[in-house]
């Protein structure tokens, strides 16, 4: 065996090379089709391992947890799955049960886009920061450069960052006592920098540039003394339990827990609650929790991705199996006289899989730098942000190596079988040994099926997404998202200027109409009240999540008006306790009310001792106001005066926008001097809520055509290659038979018989992907 | 050394026996040169490849140096060869993509033979056929006579017992078939066993002993 190995070393590697550079056209199409196959391979790869790789780095990450809740409100037919869970509810634990080692809350401040921070005079806006309890970064583990992790928050108004927002806003790396004043969504707060934190450790579910103390004030304050064990479900909660604790058995002590401290809550709301343990490593690839802090990475699209992954390398390795055998007239005289001056068949496969294998090794050489130098390019395509960094990760070059050997073994596999069971005899004299080999034929041929299917495949789930998303993109949402302008009020004193500012630039010829409102249609919408018709009660109550807005909401949005009437600014009268709203179709449907009958009618809600009222103006058609991929909700906008709302939308109708965002400019410094004028256009907001849709299209498509790209050098070559194969036969063998037209005409033939093969398998996969992807927007059509 | 007892090579077309060879029986003796005779098609070829172990008899038994090769499996059978038997061909098949002192020294791979000892029993050849300056060149590089005395190195590099020629002078021109047969007769004078198949009369009478083969019988067996 050894002596094997030893000519296989000496003698395979110098043959190799000098096959491949006497056969260049089979070199370059082979090492062309490997080396994309490959690139796409190694980026699938990367990219996988980049999503399961969030939240392993801290050092009891198998037990660490957070709490969520499965809420059940009353005649809401829809269980909600929320990634988060009531206030006192981690802190209950921590007393309650001995194995709850630590317990911490975090919270962003709700329905706030951007946090102000002001340094000296200056300011900036950056995505809002959490509140956390100050034993915070006892759990999750952050690199801290400067400060101390165990201690950083103790001080009530102390604030850590990281150190991008460190550079950003002092331009120095330790700004260890220096003063942030942050606001939004409330009164802007002087906090003091105690700590500065990297990512270097890895990436986590839980991102944010800053972390303020919970003993801040306001939400965090609000969090610290509030009681609510059932509703207030806004926390999200992390525990860490003992070394050993089975999570299983702490979770099925959690109904009792919550009965002990919740009933009597519970029972007033008509609320069914549970709540569940959800391991820290497994959030970035759970998505679907309502409130949940990011864009999670479903397991089932990465598993997908490596399915993808595998099918592009095994369509590189068909090919490589088919061109290779493709010249196997040449190769196997070689075999025959191998054989005859001794050579056992292990040795000749050892010769042919050392082969592949370098052919491999030199294409996994040339992927890796064309990975790397496509890097800002694929991950642009992606949204992801994955570098190569073979150095610093044994793991990826285990990864690679795993690959080439793989592929080499594979795509080796089996000409290496194939050709080295040829009898010398019969290839010696010209009796070529591929011609009765019905089982070879076969192979080949259910290979290229095989290959065309999973190709096609490919096209289709790429297809596939593709339409659904430009559905998605197009469909009727119930109003209009085109010529739309987003102004944003990020701190709560410019509010102040809002009515103002709608007034000034309805006053331009380009705007048709201005509206005011606290959430812009997209944006979460928070607030949701369960609402009875008269003559019933909270038994009967629907939950109707709600917004605030002005009187011109529904002609800015175009938002059709099927009865009753628009606001007006005397709809800010609250007197006897109510408020004026216009309700959507699928609250009178949810709560069985003719449309006739709607206008004027006073829908009520108790919570414990009170009773709000609300009063019908009118009805509005349905539209998807939130999720865009979900059903029409019951919804309703409730008047409010314009200096209390965040954002003002205008219906602009002009193709110079240039010159409109310059008066539009003039106005807001003229109302607010101190503010950084800034816009977004609906639609595109919109379109940002598919980013991971989109994303997922995209990625389908590049992998998809990165597959097919070996496509292109093999459909211009093949006819050589099988003219060379015929000219090659007909050299050794004595009769000559066949002529070159004649020797290719029957891979035409079987090219068609191929095709429709493959066509025929890979209908069933389309569809597979059909439903999925119809199964996730909740359509049909 | 050769002791062959009515070996039988045939095909069954349908309800009747095709021959190839028929009730073949002969000795040969070591220090032998026997060249086979015949037209195409007279099986000659089968039998060259039955004595060289490619190829195996339907019946009749088959003795080498003593052994009982109609007996053995396909491994030991190979395992035999690889030590006891050279191949020369017609058109010489050497390999394209390995240089002349790296188709000489192919069979010593396959047999295991160590570094040092390779290289002086491949640079003893390459001297005593005076082409050590080609040593670097590939096949495609040399004339046909050129390449056949690279194929005859091959053959007899791992000092075989027996030298199966097929037709080796078939692919020459007289002068050069002429220095191929020479350089048999050359070997079998210095004690190789050789058997020769070949249709040329003039190269026939390089051998001691002449078999003339027709439709798979032995027609004539004459030693001089």
């Amino acid at each position: 065996m050894t002596q094997y190995l030893n000519i296989m070393f000496q003698n395979n590697v110098k043959i190799a090379f000098r096959n491949l550079w006497r056969n260049k056209t089979f070199s370059f199409i082979n090492l062309f089709g490997l080396t994309t196959g490959t690139a796409c391979c190694l980026y699938i790869l990367l990219y996988v391992q980049d999503h399961r790789s969030y939240d392993q780095h801290h050092s009891e990450a198998g037990n660490l947890y957070r709490i969520i809740s499965d809420l059940q409100l009353p005649n809401d037919q829809a269980e909600m799955h929320m990634a988060t869970c009531s206030p006192p509810i981690p802190m209950g634990m921590k007393s309650d049960f001995p194995e709850v080692e630590q317990a911490a809350r975090a919270c962003r401040p709700m329905g706030v886009e951007q946090s102000l921070l002001r340094v000296g005079e200056q300011v900036f806006f950056e995505k809002p920061g959490y509140y956390v309890d100050s034993n915070f970064f006892q759990i999750l583990e952050y690199q801290f450069v400067a400060g101390d992790p165990a201690h950083a928050l103790d001080e009530p108004f102390s604030v850590v960052i990281s150190e991008d927002l460190s550079q950003k806003l002092f331009k120095t790396n330790d700004p260890i006592g220096q003063t942030i004043g942050i606001g939004g969504g409330g009164d802007e707060q002087k906090f003091k920098v105690t700590g500065v934190f990297n990512s270097s450790l890895g990436k986590s579910h839980l991102h944010s540039e800053f972390f303020m103390t919970m003993n801040s004030g306001g939400i965090g304050e609000f969090i610290r003394t509030n009681d609510s064990w059932a509703g207030n479900n806004f926390v999200y909660s992390y525990l860490r339990l003992k070394q050993g604790t089975n999570p299983a058995a702490l979770e099925a002590k959690l109904p009792d827990f919550l009965q002990r401290h919740g009933a009597v809550q519970l029972e007033q709301l008509g609320m069914k609650k549970s709540l569940h343990l959800q391991p820290i490593a497994s959030i970035h690839t759970t998505p679907g929790l309502t409130a949940d802090q990011a864009t999670n990475t479903s397991s089932r699209f990465l598993n997908m991705l490596l399915l993808i992954a595998g099918f592009i390398q095994m369509v590189a390795c068909i090919n490589f199996m088919n061109l290779t055998t493709a010249r196997s007239t040449k190769r196997a005289q070689e075999v025959g006289v191998r054989k005859a001056v001794g050579a056992p068949r292990i040795s000749l496969i050892g010769q042919f899989l050392s082969e592949s294998l370098l052919l491999t090794a030199i294409s996994m050489l040339m992927a890796i730098p064309l990975v790397g130098l496509l890097m800002p390019f694929l991950n642009n395509l992606t949204g992801a942000s994955i570098e190569i960094a073979f150095t610093k990760n044994l793991q990826g070059i285990g990864l690679v190596g795993a690959l080439v050997v793989l592929t080499g073994l594979v795509a080796g596999s089996y000409p290496a079988f194939y050709l080295s069971s040829f009898r010398p005899l019969a290839v010696l004299r010209g009796t070529s040994g591929l011609k009765g080999n019905a089982g070879a034929t076969w192979l080949r041929k259910g290979l290229v099926v095989s290959q065309f299917a999973i190709s096609s495949a490919l096209v289709i789930g790429a297809l596939i997404v593709h339409f659904q998303l430009d559905y998605m993109l197009e469909k009727d949402l119930g109003f209009e998202k085109k010529q739309k302008v987003v102004f944003p009020f990020r701190t709560t004193e410019s509010h102040a200027a809002v009515a103002t500012f709608r007034n000034e630039i309805m006053r331009l010829p380009e705007v048709g109409s201005a509206s005011a409102m606290a959430v812009c249609p997209g944006q979460m919408v928070y607030n949701d009240l369960p609402l009875y018709k008269p003559g019933q009660d909270m038994n009967s109550a629907t939950a109707v999540r709600f917004t605030y807005c002005d009187e011109n909401y529904l002609n800015t949005l175009k938002i059709k008006l099927l009865a009753g009437r628009q606001f007006t600014q005397a709809d800010t009268s609250t007197q006897e306790g109510t408020a004026k709203a216009i309700v959507s179709e699928a609250v009178l449907n949810h709560l069985g009310i003719p449309l006739e009958a709607a206008p004027g009618m006073v829908l009520s809600s108790d919570f414990e001792d009170q009773r709000i009222k609300i009063t019908v103006v009118g009805v509005m058609q349905d539209y998807l106001y939130q999720n865009l991929g979900s059903e029409m909700d019951p919804f309703m906008v409730i008047y409010e005066q314009p200096n209390r709302l965040a954002h003002v939308i205008a219906d602009v109708n002009t193709a110079d926008f240039p010159s409109f965002f310059k008066k539009t400019e003039a106005t807001w410094k003229s109302v607010l001097p101190s503010l950084p004028f800034e816009y977004s256009f609906l639609d595109e907001n919109l379109a940002q809520l598919y980013s991971s849709e989109q994303n997922l299209s995209r990625i389908i498509s590049a992998f998809t055509f990165g597959s097919h790209l070996d496509f292109l050098p093999r459909s211009l070559w093949p006819r050589h290659l099988h003219g060379r194969a015929a000219h090659e036969r007909n050299r050794y063998s004595k009769s000559a038979r066949s002529n070159d037209g004649r020797a290719c005409w029957p891979d035409v033939k079987g090219l068609f018989e191929t095709c429709a093969a493959g066509i025929s398998y890979c209908f069933p996969v389309g569809l597979f992907f059909h439903e999925k992807m119809a199964a996730r927007f909740r359509l049909s059509h | 050394m050769i002791t062959l007892k009515n070996i039988e090579r045939f095909y069954n077309t349908g309800l009747n026996k095709s021959w190839v060879l028929k009730n073949i029986s002969f000795n040969l003796k070591k220090g032998e040169f026997l060249t086979i005779m015949g037209p195409s098609g007279s099986g000659k070829s089968t039998l060259l490849n039955i004595i060289g172990m490619l190829d195996k008899p339907d019946t009749g038994e088959y003795y080498f140096l003593d052994e009982p090769v109609h007996t053995f499996s396909e491994k030991r059978r190979t395992e035999l060869h690889k030590h006891t038997i050279g191949f020369v061909f017609q058109a010489y098949h050497l390999i394209d993509e390995l240089t002349v002192y790296e188709n000489i020294e192919m069979p010593l791979l396959y047999r295991g033979v160590g570094k040092s000892e390779r290289q002086s029993m491949v640079a003893d050849l390459l001297d005593r056929f005076n082409i050590v300056g080609k040593k670097g060149l590939f096949p495609a590089q040399l004339s046909g006579g050129q390449q056949q005395l690279v194929g005859i190195a091959r053959a007899i590099v791992g000092k075989p017992k027996l030298l199966l020629a097929d037709e080796p002078t078939g692919n020459l021109h007289t002068s050069q078939g002429e220095m191929i047969m020479g350089l048999l007769k050359e070997l079998h004078g210095e004690g190789m066993t050789i058997i020769q198949v070949t249709h040329n009369e003039k190269f026939a009478a390089y051998g001691t002993r002449v078999m003339q083969i027709e439709d798979g019988f032995v027609r004539m067996d004459t030693t001089t």
